[in-house]
């Protein structure tokens, strides 16, 4: 699998491994944004292929997909008119429109890879997704187990719903 | 962001968008645990969701959830300050900024409530500030409030942005000076309408020379302070405020007024003067000069003020217009007044109004005029005796209709006001109603048992002067508002009966029975009933019978009848599980102290015919409870 970010056929190419073992290649400034990957390459260049032993190769696709497009918007390029933030709220918008197991996937690839914008974004669309619903309904989404007492549910809920509603 | 389908219940719907899906996304998968995630990652995603239902909710997914709410959650509001011990706020949020509690019943600003019937601050000042030394706001609305407190609470939180005491009463203006000498970093500083104030000098205001120079807000419209002490104070502070932004105060030129906040920097958003009424010029200078957002005004303004306002104002969103009992007061608002508003400010969610004369045709305007309309609440001042137009019946059906989504909805009117007709029209056509205040409506039972029918979601009952019986209320209550979490009631249904019935079949809620001004207050609390009433101040509560003493179980069992004369040893000698005025020095617990240890006057409206089980029938004369009762789940033994 390739990844195009950028046209400039200067940039230095990074190889990244995923967990099952597919390739991917990716420009230097894609791969810089994520904090994790740019401390390896600068520690040990990009000659070698980086495995990720900890990310399926489609999360790590959705990833440097949006690598790719953020590394692209930092780009000026003289033909083409600048994005604009609104541009990118729309496009990050669509990119967490997912289902939350994705979600949940992509964070812990955020977190290891150290995507902090990455990690924003998700963790925002998680707390969009929360609002408004009930506890049960949360649980479901998001396959939380309950795992209070009988005991400790009534008393967590009375005193919610008595005090603090 | 388009609606992800796949969070919400219907998972058919999920692949509107699909172009960022992945193939095998379909079936969530079991790895997918919210709650192994690392806790910064939660700890992020929660401190994104501040909503007070929303972190409700959240706290109760899973222990670690509740945890996270704990650790993260930075506001509270507290509607009721014996609904839980201070200590227990502090056990369970850790690191909270900014407080709100409210104390007294609303009855307190009618004047009918009991002689130091509680709500002291000092409990929660003590144990938020030792908690939380970093808090930024505190909010208190109908609480008694020492000078003491305010010490504690300023040399404690320095670092104190916003204070609100409302309504509040207990304290001076020496109190206030701890606050203004070390909070230098005061934002906001409110004690409108804490109206008991005394002003015992002191440089509290011109202390606020020393802060860091951006206090926002100041609301000293309040009735104790030295009003020429303020007007000679306030234009020399006024200019080291360069960023206040809303400024009010009971009385003031116009000119000294503007001339204070012209020394601000930023655009004023909200102003208020206690009362003008001198040229028929003020109310349209104020109109046109502001850009009001939230409007308070004093009825002097009268029906002139309101047609300005309908004319100037056509974004306004809330409008609140109090009564005034100053000397200058002769301008009331009419139904002109209030129709004026309603075809001006179509944007209204919020009304509130005191009114010297209302009609059916003014309640109908505001159904015509204001579908966004929230929470609409008017009070009918006994100024007048010619108003004609009663009942309001049909203009409350015409309201009702009209205002969709009204949550709140509160008629304070007078004998006649409503017939049994219109209060049926609220259960009709107010099934969306969650706060229900009526004053001086209905006629008999039927009216209350028709709203009840239909107001389903009520959670908050005020009635005051209604000609509901105990029965008609204990049936309504148990069996048609099972969301009820808070009763006030004042009138012929008031007993302790009533309050008894409701304690013992309402799991963990509590009744305060106020014999002498017939009155009952009924509220949830998760922690154990409070200490500090006074000898008017009847508790009942239920203690199930495995938590009785043995002395007091041994009442229960099949029948006791109690004659009115009885009544009083009835409670002494068995009822101490229902009825409880106090508790013993050893047992003082939160909220403090107990001023006697004395059994209360038994109600004489009120005698009980009969136990069974753990449950307690009672009524009025020789019938023997409620036949509706035992067709209905909600009689619980």
């Amino acid at each position: 699998m390739h990844f195009q970010g950028s046209p400039n056929m200067a940039e230095k190419r990074v190889k990244l491994i995923s967990s099952d073992n597919d390739e991917f290649e990716v420009d230097e400034a894609v791969a810089f944004e994520s904090e994790t990957l740019r401390n390896m390459i600068q520690d040990t260049g990009t000659n070698v292929p980086i495995s990720i032993p900890n990310v399926s190769s489609d999360i790590l696709a959705k990833v440097l997909e949006y690598c790719s497009y953020h590394a692209e918007t930092m780009e000026t390029h003289d033909d083409k008119p600048p994005i604009t933030d609104a541009q990118i709220r729309e496009w990050d918008a669509d990119f967490v429109d997912v289902h939350p197991a994705t979600l949940y996937s992509l964070i812990l690839a955020a977190n290891y890879l150290n995507i902090k914008n990455l990690l924003d974004l998700i963790c925002q669309a998680v707390a969009n997704n929360i609002r408004g619903k009930t506890a049960v309904e949360i649980r479901k989404i998001l396959h939380i187990q309950d795992d209070f007492t009988y005991e400790e549910e009534m008393e967590i809920r009375r005193e919610t719903k008595w005090a603090f509603d | 962001m388009s609606e992800v389908a796949s969070w919400g219940d219907s998972p058919q719907l999920s692949n509107k968008k699909g172009k960022n899906r992945l193939a095998n996304e379909s079936t969530p998968s079991t790895e997918c645990k919210f709650n192994l995630l690392p806790e910064p990652i939660i700890e992020s995603i929660f401190n994104r969701v501040e909503a007070r239902g929303d972190r409700n909710a959240m706290s109760q997914v899973c222990k670690l959830w509740q945890k996270m709410d704990g650790m993260t959650r930075k506001n509270i509001y507290i509607s009721n300050c014996y609904s839980i011990a201070p200590s227990d706020v502090s056990r369970r949020f850790k690191s909270l900024q900014k407080i709100k509690i409210k104390g007294k019943p609303r009855a307190y600003e009618f004047g009918l409530l009991v002689e130091r019937w509680g709500g002291h601050a000092g409990p929660w000042i003590g144990e938020m500030s030792r908690a939380y030394p970093e808090l930024l706001g505190l909010s208190m609305r109908r609480m008694d409030v020492t000078d003491n407190d305010l010490r504690i609470l300023a040399s404690r939180c320095p670092k104190l942005q916003k204070l609100k005491l409302h309504k509040c009463c207990g304290f001076s203006t020496g109190g206030l000076e701890h606050i203004t000498r070390s909070c230098r970093t005061l934002r906001v500083l409110d004690i409108e309408e804490s109206d008991d104030i005394e002003d015992t000098g002191g440089p509290w205001l011109e202390l606020l020379e020393n802060s860091d120079g951006r206090l926002e807000s100041l609301n000293i419209a309040s009735a104790g302070l030295e009003e020429e002490n303020i007007k000679e104070v306030l234009p020399v502070v006024g200019r080291s405020l360069k960023c206040i932004s809303s400024l009010k105060v009971s009385d003031m030129e116009l000119g000294s007024f503007f001339k204070i906040l012209d020394n601000s920097n930023v655009p004023v958003v909200e102003l208020g003067l206690g009362c003008y009424c001198s040229s028929p010029e003020d109310p349209k200078e104020l109109a046109s000069s502001f850009a009001l957002r939230l409007s308070k005004l004093r009825s002097a303004v009268g029906d002139r003020g309101m047609q300005v306002i309908g004319e100037t104002c056509k974004q306004l969103k809330r409008i609140r217009v109090d009564q005034d009992t100053s000397e200058y007061m002769t301008d009331y608002i009419t139904q002109k007044g209030m129709i004026a508003i309603c075809e001006g400010c179509r944007e209204l969610d919020f009304l509130v109004m005191y009114l010297s004369d209302v009609n059916n045709e003014a309640l109908a305007a505001v159904g015509r005029c204001l579908p966004k309309l929230t929470d609409f609440r008017i009070v009918l001042l006994e100024v007048r005796n010619d108003v004609k137009d009663l009942p309001l019946d049909e203009g409350v059906r015409l309201l009702l209709q009209g205002c969709p989504i009204l949550t709140r909805f509160s008629v304070y009117l007078r004998q006649g006001g409503l017939s049994d007709k219109g209060v049926g029209y609220i259960g009709q056509f107010g099934t969306k109603l969650k706060w229900v205040l009526l004053g001086c409506s209905g006629e008999t039972d039927k009216g209350l048992r028709l709203m009840a029918e239909g107001c389903r979601q009520l959670e908050r009952l005020e009635l005051r002067c209604c000609p509901f019986t105990e029965l008609q209320l204990a049936s309504s209550i148990l069996n048609s508002w099972r969301h009820l979490k808070y009763l006030w009631v004042q009138g012929v249904g008031a007993t302790s009966g009533l309050g008894v019935d409701l304690v013992t079949h309402k799991s963990g809620f509590l009744v305060e029975f106020m014999g002498e001004t017939q009155q009952i207050l009924g509220y949830y609390s998760a922690t154990r009933p409070r200490t500090d009433n006074p000898r008017s101040v009847c508790l009942i509560n239920y203690v199930p019978p495995e938590d009785r003493p043995e002395a007091d179980a041994k009442g229960f069992q099949g029948n006791t009848h109690a004659s009115q004369g009885d009544a009083h040893s009835f409670y002494s000698d068995y009822a101490d599980g229902y009825v409880r005025n106090s508790c013993s020095e050893a047992e003082a617990f939160y909220p403090g102290f107990n001023e006697n240890n004395l059994y209360p006057d038994a109600d004489e409206n009120a005698f009980y015919t009969g136990v069974v089980d753990a449950g307690l029938y009672l009524g009025v004369g020789d019938s023997c409870g409620y036949p509706e009762f035992g067709e209905d789940e909600a009689f619980i033994y």
